[in-house]
């Protein structure tokens, strides 16, 4: 038996050990996105790991990590290891997170590999708005704080930070301008199409159907030169404000990744970005492709991480300062809503304790200790799940669960091992889910 | 929408295989308890990414929906444990039917009533949603805090048992949405630090520890519950008895499917509360309502008519505000850009042709679900003569792979653990389970639109209360609120339905 294990000792060290005898790369590339499939991300993603797995020669895998405003996946990202088998797609928020308190992490814990994108911020406005050019837009704001409504994002987010910058460039308080909080650009277009609100800040593309008809006007946009796209539309700068305000993706690595690896996908990604293919792509999803190499991209990524430090500070918003910060809201705040609820909850459990009659059924504690065993059970499995892996752990389980209710041991291994084999075809395998894996498997 | 639109295409093969393999994936993933229709079409989606017409792409995804909320009757016929969360109504009286060797009875008849359903969905789809479009632009924060209230308000009509307990149920849920980062103000809610509960607590997980997870517990907790309904010799129904049976229940399914689709169309709320909500309405409106539970046959049709209409009913504020009805919904919004469709109110005027295109596969996906859902029935009738303990391990195992790959997350498999216990506690304490789940969907849009109304109102709350479509959604709330009483005093003859 000693020697059984030390053999299989043997062979898992072998394997580990043959990851660094091959040539990168020599086994399945992760692409950790944190945002939710089908957004504008994800489909970045997975067409950069549609087109590496061709370049490369082994598959290539988007994980979609989300949660906390991608604090989670950038976290995960960043905290894998430094074999270039674990890309990260960096976005905006890179760049505001720790400001925001959201994070720790920032841009110097990862190392950057690609840009992609870079979608400047603009001011929409409807057709028949009163305001023809930014200077009578500033100076009504000016003129009349608080008045106007602008709407594009939620609350911190990109476009709301992008404004903020702007009217601090342009010499007014943040609050001069109330901001509606949205779930995004679309529904803010929506609203400003209805006639709810008087301005959208968003990025161009995400309002080219209703410019092209007609129905919305940009009045001015925050990149540092005119769009190719656009070219009717005024930069900021040219109209005078300093400033500029962009959202970007881009691919990276985590920090310390060795050199070499870092060159070959950047040259694979170099040649992916500058293809008809991803011309094709970035057009049809209305991001304008801003292409740089590992060493431009790292200098953009301090520059941004020192712009929006300084927007962040000087407009004061930040997670835990940010009601205290900026306008004088018409917000019943954050804790109006947990109050109540809590106030109700309580209210009601307290008339039905008092009304409730005293007849407590007889022999429930044998049932509440199996229940404490069965939630027992099942929280030691969820313990050792990411330390020992998936299958290793979920077969303990099943046999476990078969035998607790009183299943044979033979059943139990057959049907255990069956039911992982039909996961491990299904999901990974097929869909490409990835289960925690761990020391073992 | 005439036949000169239909587009025949559809029907080609190249189009039908794909179709048809993602029905089977929906059944197998529908029937699955654990595995909830959010999962199969978050799976099929990047799957259709490689496909390069897009008609097939949404034939695939629009059948994996409907395929997958008809198959969790199955399970939850058979064995007590909802397939997928929108079947959880299913577990009372389509179960008793089946300790009864009624199964293959009633899971035909769902079968039947899901298509039905389905169809009914889809019609409203296609004949409403270009007229909602034209008003679109109307709605604003201020409407959509009344359409969350209407919501919630369901909450009432799901609560099986005592009213005031699921209010409290439904306070409880409204309390858990507001965990995470507070989209309004920017600030961090009872998140302590975690960053996996920044983004609230996800209601998937949360669902699979309720209606699945907590029932294997339950058998843990008490052996005695394992009845072996499957043992029970099976009685095999014969067509025309089947359609007899629908017709005899025919306007239960019509109105079971109206509520289905506007319960769907609601934002937020999805076949799920569809489901409880026709159960609920069905009870209250039943001769003999005190049967429910016990063995009704309302009890079956109702919520199954009700959950396959809300799929297409969702569809509805997804195409014309860009909003989606449900979490299945959201998936697809997301990724309809990939096939060139931009929803929002001007949907109808910039691509006619692909509305049309929609609609027919909206349509066959109704027959196709005939077909494959009775192949489905063969299959499980299989299965399900396994021993008890390995399928217990069975939906242990794809429970845990459920809540995990919502988002690739061990966190949300420990919070269906707690929701699991949570479940059997509440079950214990007579406390019904949907209103908690309508407050944790319907939380966000709640406190959300009424904040951000009062930000763009500075404060006043007029506009809450004068704004046309505000007035006419209180006046149906007011509606809603008097109905029972009005409907007793008409049929006075008839003993007023009491809530047990």
């Amino acid at each position: 038996m000693e020697r059984f294990f030390i053999t299989l000792v043997a062979v898992f060290a072998l394997v580990g050990c043959d990851r660094s005898e091959k040539p990168y790369p020599s086994q399945a590339i992760t692409i950790v996105c944190p945002w939710g499939a089908g957004g504008g991300s994800d489909r970045l993603s997975r067409f950069m790991a549609d087109h590496l797995q061709m370049k490369l020669g082994q598959p290539v895998v988007v994980v979609n990590k989300t949660g906390g405003s991608g604090a989670v996946g950038f976290s995960a990202g960043a905290n894998a290891p430094a074999d270039g088998y674990t890309i990260t797609m960096a976005t905006f928020e890179l760049s505001t997170m720790h400001w925001l308190g959201i994070s720790k992490l920032d841009h110097q814990n990862f190392t950057p590999l690609v840009q992609l994108n870079a979608d400047a911020a603009a001011i929409i406005l409807p057709k028949n708005s009163p305001y023809k050019t930014l200077d009578e837009f500033l100076k009504f704001v000016r003129e009349n704080p608080g008045k106007l409504r602008m709407s594009g994002t939620a609350k911190g987010a990109a476009w709301d930070l992008a404004r903020m910058g702007f009217l601090m460039a342009a010499g007014l308080p943040v609050d001069s301008v109330v901001w509606v909080p949205a779930k995004g650009a679309a529904p803010a277009i929506v609203e400003l199409l209805g006639g709810h609100i008087d301005a959208v800040c968003c990025s161009v593309p995400e309002a080219m159907t209703q410019i092209e008809s007609g129905e919305l006007r940009a009045l001015a946009v925050m990149s540092p030169e005119r769009l190719k796209d656009f070219p009717n539309i005024p930069t900021v700068r040219e109209l005078g404000v300093d400033w500029e305000a962009v959202g970007y993706r881009g691919l990276a690595l985590p920090d310390d990744a060795p050199e070499e690896i870092v060159k070959e996908l950047e040259s694979a990604c170099m040649e992916i970005a500058h293809s008809e293919a991803f011309a094709t792509f970035m057009k049809k999803n209305g991001f304008a492709p801003e292409v740089k190499g590992a060493a431009a991209f790292g200098d953009f990524l301090k520059a941004q991480d020192e712009q929006w430090h300084k927007v962040i500070v000087g407009a004061n918003v930040g997670a835990t300062s940010i009601s205290g910060g900026g306008t004088k809201s018409h917000d019943p705040g954050p804790w109006a809503m947990p109050t109540a609820t809590a106030v109700f909850v309580v209210a009601g459990c307290a008339y039905h304790l008092a009304r409730r009659k005293t007849s407590s059924a007889q022999g429930e504690k044998g049932r509440d200790i199996l229940l404490l065993a069965g939630a027992g059970i099942f929280a030691v499995y969820l313990l050792l799940l990411p330390v020992l892996g998936f299958f290793t752990m979920t077969a303990v389980l099943c046999v476990v669960v078969i035998r607790f209710l009183r299943g044979g041991w033979r059943p139990a291994l057959v049907s255990t091992v069956l039911i992982l084999a039909s996961v491990y075809l299904l999901f990974v395998k097929l869909f490409r889910v990835p289960l925690p894996t761990g020391m073992l498997f | 929408m005439g036949d000169a639109s239909f587009n025949w295409g559809l029907l080609h093969w190249s189009v039908l295989l794909p179709w048809l393999l993602a029905m089977a994936f929906g059944i197998f993933v529908g029937a699955t308890p654990g595995l909830t229709a959010t999962m199969a079409v978050a799976l099929i989606v990047p799957i259709t990414f490689y496909i390069p017409d897009p008609n097939t792409s949404l034939a695939m995804i629009l059948g994996v929906s409907f395929t997958a909320i008809f198959a969790g009757d199955l399970p939850a016929t058979y064995l007590r444990i909802p397939g997928t969360p929108a079947s959880a109504a299913a577990t009372l009286d389509s179960h008793q039917f089946a300790k009864q060797g009624r199964g293959r009875e009633v899971v035909l008849l769902d079968l039947i009533c899901s298509c039905l359903g389905g169809l009914f969905s889809v019609q409203a789809l296609i004949w409403i949603a270009p007229q909602l479009a034209r008003w679109g632009l109307k709605f604003s924060n201020y409407e959509y805090f009344w359409l969350a209230i209407l919501g919630l308000s369901m909450s009432a009509v799901v609560s099986i048992g005592a009213v005031s307990k699921g209010l409290i149920a439904a306070a409880i849920g409204l309390l858990l949405a507001t965990v995470g980062i507070d989209t309004v103000s920017g600030q961090q809610r009872f998140t302590f630090g975690n960053e996996e509960l920044m983004d609230g607590i996800n209601f998937i997980p949360v669902m699979i520890g309720l209606f699945g997870l907590s029932e294997v517990l339950r058998n843990i907790v008490q052996p005695q519950t394992f009845e072996k309904a499957a043992k029970v010799v099976e009685q095999i129904p014969s067509a025309v008895k089947l359609w007899l049976t629908v017709w005899k229940h025919k306007f239960l399914v019509l109105r079971s499917s109206v509520l289905g689709t506007l319960v769907g169309a609601l934002p937020g709320a999805g076949a799920d509360i569809a489901a409880w909500a026709a159960y609920g309405l069905a009870q209250r409106t039943s001769k003999e309502g005190e049967k429910f539970g016990k063995g009704a046959m309302e009890g079956v049709i109702a919520p199954t008519s009700a959950n396959n209409a809300a799929v297409g009913g969702a569809w509805i504020p997804a195409l014309v505000f860009g909003i989606p009805g449900d979490a299945v919904t959201a998936i697809v919004l997301g990724a309809m850009i990939m096939y060139d469709i931009k929803p929002g109110p001007l949907i109808f005027q910039e691509s006619p042709q692909k509305m049309h295109d929609l609609f027919s596969i909206a349509l066959i996906t109704q027959f196709l679900l005939l077909i494959c859902g009775w192949i489905g029935i063969r299959a499980f009738g299989a299965i399900i003569k396994l021993p008890r303990p390995i399928i217990m391990a069975a939906v242990v195992v794809f429970s845990v792979v459920g809540a995990y790959a919502v988002r690739n997350s061990v966190f949300d498999v420990w919070l269906m653990l707690i929701f699991a216990i949570v479940g059997l506690l509440f079950e214990r304490m007579a406390v019904p389970l949907p209103p908690l789940i309508l407050g944790l969907i319907l939380g966000p849009m709640l406190e959300e639109n009424l904040r951000t109304g009062l930000i763009k109102s500075s404060g006043d709350w007029t506009p809450f209360f004068v704004r046309p479509v505000c007035v006419t959604l209180i006046a149906i709330l007011a509606l809603g609120a008097i109905a029972p009483w009005l409907l007793n005093r008409i049929f006075s003859s008839r003993p007023p339905a009491k809530a047990p």
